[in-house]
């Protein structure tokens, strides 16, 4: 395989391609690659870019559509909505974060760490990573 | 999606056609090498005669290019065999084919075939005649001279002739493509009636007969008609016994 | 507009039968694997479509004709395997010349250039090439041809690895350019898979299973832990796939039909949840028994 694009794609595939794609566009969107009623790459460009099929693209793009994330101009093409930024925001925090927690919780309840534990845990990386950066 | 493309018969065949000739062309050299050996074969001589009387001693040998058709016409018959077989006709389903397509064009190509077997057996029966006067030293070369027009007949006649053979052949091939056990039965029957018939009344009757049907004809017209008539038959009937072949199996 | 549709499709060889009523129809403007283990039947379903031999039972149509002795299926199709015998009488160069006659979307430039790209003399004869050079030749004539139904059987077969991933390139860059039917019946899923849109898994000459690829990349799941707990997850799900690691540990692969309760369930009683690849998985559901070939080594 040749390099760039094609090496996002998650190679111990465990999230399915079209989900890739999707969070792929989705940070093109908030590095603002693509602004607001601008077109996005379409589902063969996408294609040609990561090497998978169209069809698989398309999955990715709708996905985002649903979400009110793009929106379809007939003929057209897929454009990136007047508030996707902020739709994509809320959802990493309400979706991937909050997911990210349950898993989280999840763990620490299995290896029986007490809440106060975990707690702890999360406060020191926090402090730990204010610490590096400031 | 692709545009669909609209075909007609006509065109595919013609197609077919042109690749079968690049395709098969050593049937062409397989031609050459038949002609040759039967030109070295005619400087044999086909009969001799020899008589002597007080003293003198005349020996006659007569020198005829008739090999040269008859080994054409074997290799007609063969040629068309060969191009029945498998290998053979899974050549057309490379490309755009079907079954109707496979076997016209197959018969446009033996008739293409025919005629260059015809002409180049009549016409290397010729130079070898002529070939023959040149280097005949001792004794007297006496020769007939053919006019134009019975040169231009015998053209046609061994073409038709060739054909014929051809679409015989192309029938036989057929035949053993559907049943293996005709590759056995055929050749027994018909060496075996040659056999018989050789014993019992010194000639396969049957055969003598179909053979006169053709060769004593003398009106053209009805000659090309009867050998016209015939190969279509036989091509005819082969086509539709293998109409349901499977191919590239 | 579907392009292939199958309904209870049988092919037999006497006895033998290849191909059991299968079912299926394939859409326009798709890629489809055919995905089977060797005698399987993909080879007959193949050449039932595109009309080299006959079917027994059942109905087939493609481009809503009955493809066995069709002049125009044959136009709009080709059929691409490893046993194209070219006649040896024409160079490379007249076959590409003669295969442009037959076909009428051919493209010579781009049969021109992937003939040199994959150094190619024009001046070769077919029978002079080897395995993967005729593989790759084959390959160049199926994409020029542009045909609406394009049929590779196994088309990768003597390639080098780098030339294969050429190919599914090439492939997927022309099928973008020039949407069209394409059928790949191929042993190495795992490399084409994200160049298919759809399977078709024949298991004995039936349909197993036909489904799009993300269908199939979430199909199964293994779970893997201690024999206990994985047992419980599973309960009675049918399980296409067994071996024990070790005293205690087991993998088993089951159908993806855990609910979020007990995924969760799982992780609390330490078993790890993982997907099954799709090449793993044609495996399992076309294995005679869950363990495998290592059956034939437990002799316990």
């Amino acid at each position: 395989m040749g390099g760039g694009l094609w090496l996002i794609i998650d190679s111990d595939h465990s999230k399915p391609i079209y989900i890739q794609i999707a969070e792929w566009l989705e940070t093109e969107v908030l590095k603002e690659n693509h602004k607001e009623h601008e077109k996005i790459y379409s589902q063969y460009q996408l294609a040609d870019m990561f090497n998978i099929n169209p069809a698989t693209a398309a999955k990715g793009l709708s996905i985002l559509a649903e979400e009110g994330i793009l929106y379809k101009k007939r003929g057209l093409g897929m454009f990136v909505s007047e508030n996707a930024k902020e739709i994509i925001l809320s959802k990493r925090k309400n979706q991937t974060l909050k997911r990210l927690v349950h898993d989280l919780v999840l763990e620490a309840e299995r290896l029986h760490v007490e809440e106060d534990e975990l707690i702890d845990m999360i406060v020191k990386e926090n402090r730990n990573r204010k610490g590096r950066t400031s | 999606m692709m545009s669909l493309t609209e075909v007609k018969l006509p065109d595919i065949v013609r197609k077919q056609f042109f690749y079968k000739v690049k395709a098969y062309l050593s049937v062409f050299s397989s031609l050459l090498v038949v002609q040759v050996i039967s030109l070295l074969l005619s400087t044999n001589g086909s009969r001799m005669m020899g008589t002597s009387h007080n003293g003198f001693s005349i020996d006659i040998n007569y020198y005829t290019g008739d090999i040269s058709i008859v080994l054409t016409l074997i290799w007609s018959f063969i040629t068309a065999i060969i191009i029945t077989t498998k290998a053979y006709r899974n050549d057309d389903f490379v490309f755009v084919s079907n079954r109707v397509s496979s076997h016209l064009s197959n018969i446009v190509f033996l008739f293409f075939t025919s005629v260059i077997g015809g002409v180049t057996a009549v016409l290397a029966g010729q130079s070898f005649k002529v070939v023959m006067h040149l280097f005949l030293k001792d004794g007297y070369v006496m020769g007939t001279a053919i006019p134009f027009h019975e040169l231009i007949l015998s053209l046609i006649v061994s073409v038709m002739y060739v054909f014929l053979l051809a679409a015989l052949g192309y029938f036989v091939g057929m035949l053993v493509q559907l049943y293996r056990w005709f590759s056995v039965l055929l050749p027994t029957i018909v060496i075996g009636y040659m056999i018989i018939g050789a014993r019992v009344g010194g000639e396969p009757i049957l055969i003598v007969e179909i053979f006169k049907f053709y060769a004593q004809e003398t009106v053209l017209l009805l000659f090309l008609i009867k050998i016209i008539l015939t190969s279509c038959l036989l091509f005819f009937i082969s086509s539709i016994l293998t109409n349901k072949l499977e191919v590239r199996q | 507009m579907s392009v292939i549709e199958c309904k209870e499709l049988s092919k037999a060889y006497g006895r033998k039968k290849a191909l059991h009523q299968v079912s299926f129809t394939i859409k326009e403007n798709t890629i489809t694997g055919l995905i089977g283990r060797n005698g399987a039947g993909k080879t007959t379903l193949l050449k039932i479509i595109a009309g080299f031999i006959r079917e027994t039972e059942g109905e087939i149509n493609v481009f809503s004709r009955h493809p066995f002795n069709s002049l125009f299926v044959s136009a709009n199709r080709i059929y691409i395997d490893d046993q194209m015998n070219f006649p040896n009488t024409l160079t490379l160069k007249d076959i590409l010349q003669s295969a442009a006659t037959f076909y009428g979307n051919w493209d010579q430039i781009l049969a021109e250039r992937l003939f040199d790209y994959f150094s190619f003399y024009p001046t070769w004869r077919y029978q002079q090439l080897s395995k993967g050079m005729k593989s790759t030749f084959n390959m160049i004539i199926g994409l020029s041809a542009r045909c609406p139904l394009t049929i590779f059987d196994e088309p990768t077969t003597g390639m080098d690895a780098s030339v294969r991933k050429d190919f599914y390139r090439a492939l997927l860059k022309d099928y973008l350019d020039h949407p069209r039917t394409i059928i790949l019946s191929s042993h190495l899923l795992n490399e084409i898979e994200d160049l298919l849109e759809d399977v078709l898994l024949l298991k004995d000459g039936e349909k197993c299973l036909y489904l799009s690829i993300d269908e199939l990349k979430e199909y199964g799941v293994y779970l893997k832990g201690s024999v206990n707990c994985v047992r419980d997850i599973a309960g009675d799900k049918e399980i296409m796939y067994e071996k024990s690691l070790g005293n205690d540990h087991l993998l088993i692969g089951i159908k993806n039909t855990l609910t979020n309760l007990e995924i969760e369930q799982a992780v609390l009683m330490g078993v790890q949840i993982s997907p099954i690849s799709t090449d793993d998985l044609c495996t399992y559901l076309t294995n005679k028994t869950i363990g495998g070939i290592d059956d034939v080594f437990n002799r316990s």
